[in-house]
């Protein structure tokens, strides 16, 4: 079959247009919340001196006549003044771009407590009616800057190294600009069919094994003095994330069929309380602890608020295991009974988000809408159904491939725009809105499943080079926080498996018992920490980032160690490893040879 | 269905500005992320409704970028419409590597002294109309009350050239639409190309010679550098960029994501060194049509991959709109659009008469030549940083005309397309008649129910 790619491919540059678009007019010197600067002006609406960069970002709410030329050979863009006479001009380059050759402070009067309480002023008369929100929304100060950079005016984390600076000069800025196309051209050989098949005969094909040289790449993009994926690059493709987080999000969601569910094998409800709460209470208490013992601050509402996080990415199972598992030749009961506890787990896990994002929400103090806590929940649900009936509704328009591509990214883009605009969780906006469309009837559903399928792994590679950007290594709380975690996922993993086989032994066959105590992470877990990334800051966020990245990759290592060892030799060590922390493990039948696996249905 | 599903989603988009911090928007990846989605499903149900009253796909586009827009609802804000301009120059490269692989030499020379006399009459002629139609309206036009009269003559010389320039996106999209094809259709697309040259070259000439007439200090010497690097530069490294993609074309299955990410780096790079980048993709485009045997199936890549780039381009124009200049300088504007507009027919109308051009494009070629978009909205940027004493209000007269031609000329063009019967020529499997002079009764019979047209522009099927 000829490797034709041209809708899903499309998508990926259209993602990539997206956010390298932010470069342009986003503000490069944007200052990050996590700025000194940023965090002071934040703090006191007194930015006093700011440095250049800073202050050449600030539409000076003070200025008449505000004129922002955002060069683009598109329009200009007018600023409306709210008062003074100065005139601000912040051209870019001879053309616009990345690398504009923003002025310096004298073009731009520095803001002073009054011009940062002009929109303060503002802000509030607006609050008021909602009238004449507009007129505002036009204007960015450095406060809102610094809110809007990381969407938590908490006090952030401090700037990494090999920060470049807030703008990149027109060299750095065509080599960013290659380094991103290549990183995109890599992703997307990542997920060529080809590439797949070569991995499942290497045997690497677990999620996080092919996707860890993506991870690499992304971190030596960052740290490697490459420049490619700079903090200002990472701030202007940042649109990218809440779009590839909801790309996960749907995907997900378009794959839970409630009707599997219906027929759960028995035992199935049990087995997954048994191998999910336990691991989920060994990581909250584990990672409680740790924090309450290494942090300095002791909020106990952010040290739950951490935990409960990286318990739920860590109560996830790859949703490749499966399908691993019956080209094995594992029989089709087990990989049915395997499928259906990963179905809940992601169901069980989106709960957790909607419920961490609603009960822990980022600071409020700038937001237009306030809500009680339980409002949020209802929001997220409301949000997701509202837009699930909107998109269900404009797929029954479409006519052809090219409209459902349209259609699709418009959506995903919509959902997950709207949900992180709203600081929550695109993942699970998006995930209800696929879930929704996938158990109602529809001629369209072959057209978006495939649009999906074909994009779905370049866009998850693509997330993984912006994670492995994002991953902080040179933390050394973030490693100890990494092996915290995956001795407690794999201990309460085993511990639920080890239970539950006591209480109904026989159930679980030596295969099942073995893949759901050593089980690998996936995409989703990685989705719900950088989605708490996105939302959250702190100095322990990066650190939670780390142990999951990290804790996924050596999560892997012991499952190739132990569960996907092909020799028999290594099943026997594993066996042996195993049954020596878990007495109750029982050893699988030998198998015969001369009778060859049972053909296995694939799973979907 | 289709406008509740747009009422909605205005429900759906303002509902999260409500969000928004009074001072700013929430969050502007995000909001960036939710404008992009916002727009396209928007363009897209928008343009869907306009075809089936009769209307161009891309006028929908347009239309709900300038609904939606800042100077309308506002619930798109300008930082939002800044981040998307990225869209812009991929669209541009993308339509100007489309027009370029269509202009075959050796297919065009019978129509070659129409579009030179087009050029010469309609295309230069419209522009010394515009200037004179300028510098009569001097008085309506508050911005050149203080400068002399030499001055004055030269800054009604250059927003002669700057509302001269046209839009080779329009006329590729509303073709593709349309499925048209035909001596009217090549010769508008061949001239509407040519002529954007002929443009950007007065443009750097006009504009040197009236700024000198400010002070400025100008360098002949570095104007003609300058120039020779931006078209001969750009023209040579189209060359290469055209070697890249019919290697890549000719050795690798698939190409869409490689002739995207080339109209990409194109764009982007280009501009920080001085290209332009509708030269470099318009060298890349002819290149590979003379020189290769690539260009159809670079035309079929960038079909299947183009329609939401399209959209996005378009909507974004759209919204880029300001619709506020035509308060304060309406008349004048409306007065230089419908000269523009006649100027381009007769002169379209004395070129075919003296090239002896087919009858067809004589009656029907200049509405080609009305619609604007990108080029003149880059030059009256242009314009502006080249000019600040003018103030506001120069460009702001320029942004009118155009948010009229674009509300207009796509129009105009899509209904001569059908008059000409050149539309749907494609779907009918018809072969181009370059020669023809034909003209048919009315439009083709499946034009008349909208519903007949393909799905979209980038679902039709190339020859």
């Amino acid at each position: 079959m000829p490797w034709r790619l041209p809708s899903a491919t499309l998508a990926l540059v259209v993602t990539l247009l997206c956010g390298v678009g932010a470069v342009r007019a986003e503000p490069d010197a944007l200052p990050d919340s996590s700025t000194p600067v940023a965090r002071e002006v934040d703090a006191r609406g007194d930015a006093g001196p700011l440095p250049d960069a800073t202050a050449d970002v600030i539409h000076d709410t003070g200025g008449a006549a505000t004129d922002v030329i955002h060069d683009t050979g598109g329009t200009p863009t007018d600023v409306p003044d709210t008062g003074s006479t100065a005139t601000t001009d912040v051209p870019g380059d001879a053309h616009g771009d990345l690398g504009a050759d923003v002025p310096s402070a004298d073009a731009t009067p520095l803001p002073d407590a009054d011009a940062l309480d002009t929109s303060s002023d503002g802000s509030d008369a607006n609050t008021a009616d909602g009238a004449d929100l507009d007129a505002h929304a036009d204007v960015l100060t450095p406060a809102d800057a610094a809110d809007t950079s990381h969407g938590s005016a908490k006090p952030s984390v401090p700037p990494p190294k090999g920060t470049t600076g807030p703008t990149l000069s027109t060299g750095d800025a065509i080599k960013a600009i290659f380094g991103l196309v290549l990183l995109m051209a890599l992703a997307w050989l990542g997920g060529h069919p080809k590439v797949q098949r070569l991995e499942q005969k290497l045997r690497i094909s677990q999620v996080i094994t092919a996707g860890f040289p993506f991870v690499l790449i992304g971190l030596v993009s960052r740290e490697g003095g490459l420049g490619i994926l700079s903090q200002p690059v990472l701030d202007a493709i940042r649109p990218l994330l809440p779009l590839g987080l909801g790309w996960i999000g749907f995907a997900v969601g378009f794959r839970f069929d409630v009707r599997r569910l219906d027929g759960m094998p028995k035992l199935t409800a049990e087995t997954f309380v048994a191998t999910t709460a336990l691991p989920y209470l060994f990581i909250v208490g584990a990672v409680a602890g740790l924090f309450y013992l290494t942090s300095d601050a002791h909020d106990p509402l952010v040290v739950i608020r951490d935990a409960t996080i990286l318990a739920t990415a860590g109560a996830m199972t790859a949703v490749s295991l499966p399908r691993f598992l019956a080209r094995q030749g594992t029989e089709p009961s087990a990989v049915d009974r395997i499928t259906c506890i990963i179905q809940l787990e992601e169901l069980a896990a989106l709960l957790g988000v909607i419920l961490i994002g609603a009960f822990f929400r980022p600071d409020q103090a700038d937001l237009g809408w306030r809500l009680p806590s339980v409002g949020w929940v209802f929001v997220t649900l409301g949000i997701g159904t509202a837009l699930s009936g909107v998109i269900f509704a404009i797929l029954g328009t479409i006519k052809g491939q090219a409209e459902t591509l349209v259609v699709m990214l418009g959506s995903i883009c919509f959902a997950a725009g709207m949900a992180s605009f709203l600081r929550l969780s695109p993942v699970v906006v998006c995930f209800i809105a696929g879930a929704v469309l996938q158990n109602f009837p529809g001629p369209w559903k072959a057209q978006v499943r495939s649009a999906l399928a074909r994009i779905e792994r370049p866009v998850y590679l693509l997330f993984l080079i912006i994670a492995g950007a994002l991953w902080r290594v040179d933390e050394w709380q973030g490693w100890v926080l990494m092996l915290v975690f995956v001795v407690a996922r794999l201990i309460g993993r085993q511990g639920g498996v080890f239970f539950f086989a006591r209480r109904h032994p026989g159930v679980l066959s030596a295969v099942e018992q073995r893949h759901l105590a050593i089980s690998p992470m996936g995409a989703l877990s990685l989705a719900i920490i950088v989605t708490a990334q996105d939302l959250y800051s702190g100095p322990t966020v990066p650190w939670m980032v780390n142990a999951v990245i990290g804790g996924a990759i050596l999560t892997e290592v012991v499952v190739q160690t132990f569960a996907f060892g092909g020799e028999r030799a290594r099943t026997r060590t594993a066996q042996r490893m195993t049954r020596s922390f878990f007495p109750a493990y029982v050893d699988p039948p030998p198998r015969d040879e001369t009778v060859p696996p049972p053909p296995v249905e694939e799973p979907r | 269905m289709k406008l509740v599903l747009i009422v909605v989603l205005a429900g759906l988009m303002q509902a999260a500005r409500a969000f928004a911090p009074p001072s700013g928007i929430g969050s502007l990846p995000a909001a960036t992320a939710l404008a992009c989605g916002y727009l396209l499903l928007t363009g897209f149900l928008l343009g869907a409704a306009f075809k089936r009253i009769g209307l161009p796909k891309l006028t929908g586009y347009l239309f709900a970028g300038i609904v939606t827009g800042p100077n309308v609802l506002g619930l798109v804000s300008h930082e939002q419409v800044a981040n998307l301009q990225i869209f812009n120059g991929v669209a541009i490269a993308l339509i100007a590597l489309t027009a370029g692989s269509e202009m075959h030499f050796r297919s065009l020379r019978p129509i070659m002294r129409t579009i030179g006399w087009v050029s010469l009459i309609a295309v230069t002629g419209t522009s010394l109309l515009l200037w004179l139609a300028a510098w009569l309206l001097r008085d309506m036009l508050p911005f050149l009350s203080a400068g002399s009269e030499l001055q004055v003559v030269a800054v009604c010389a250059v927003l002669g050239v700057v509302m001269g320039a046209k839009s080779p996106a329009v006329v590729v999209a509303l073709r593709d639409e349309t499925d048209a094809d035909g001596p009217m259709v090549r010769t508008v697309l061949s001239s509407v190309v040519l002529s954007d040259l002929v443009v950007i070259l007065l443009f750097a000439l006009v504009s040197t010679w009236a700024r000198s007439t400010f002070g400025q200090s100008v360098d002949a010497a570095e104007t003609a550098s300058t120039l020779a690097w931006e078209i001969l530069g750009s023209a040579g490294v189209g060359v290469l960029v055209g070697v890249l993609i019919a290697l890549y074309l000719r050795f690798v299955k698939g190409g869409a994501l490689f002739v995207l990410a080339v109209a990409f780096l194109v764009a982007e790079i280009g501009r920080r060194l001085d290209f332009d980048p509708l030269l470099v993709a318009l060298s890349a485009g002819i290149f590979i049509r003379n020189a290769t045997n690539a260009a159809q199936r670079l035309l079929s890549e960038t079909e299947s991959a183009a329609f939401p780039v399209y959209i996005a381009f378009f909507a974004v124009t759209g919204a880029g709109v300001h619709l506020d200049a035509l308060v304060t300088l309406g008349l004048p504007a409306a007065i230089l659009v419908a000269l523009r507009g006649v100027g381009l027919y007769f002169g379209t109308d004395l070129a075919s008469r003296v090239a002896k051009a087919p009858e067809v494009f004589r009656r029907y070629g200049g509405f080609g030549l009305m619609p604007q978009a990108g080029l003149a909205l880059a030059l009256a940027i242009l314009f502006k940083k080249n000019f600040p004493d003018l103030g506001e209000d120069a460009s702001a007269l320029i942004f009118g005309i155009v948010a009229l031609n674009e509300m207009i000329a796509p129009v105009l063009f899509r209904l001569a397309l059908i008059r000409s019967g050149e539309a749907g020529k494609l779907r009918r499997g018809d072969a181009p008649d370059l020669d023809g002079s034909q003209i048919p009764d009315g439009p083709p019979p499946e034009l008349q129910p909208p519903e007949m047209e393909p799905s979209s522009f980038a679902d039709a099927p190339r020859p």
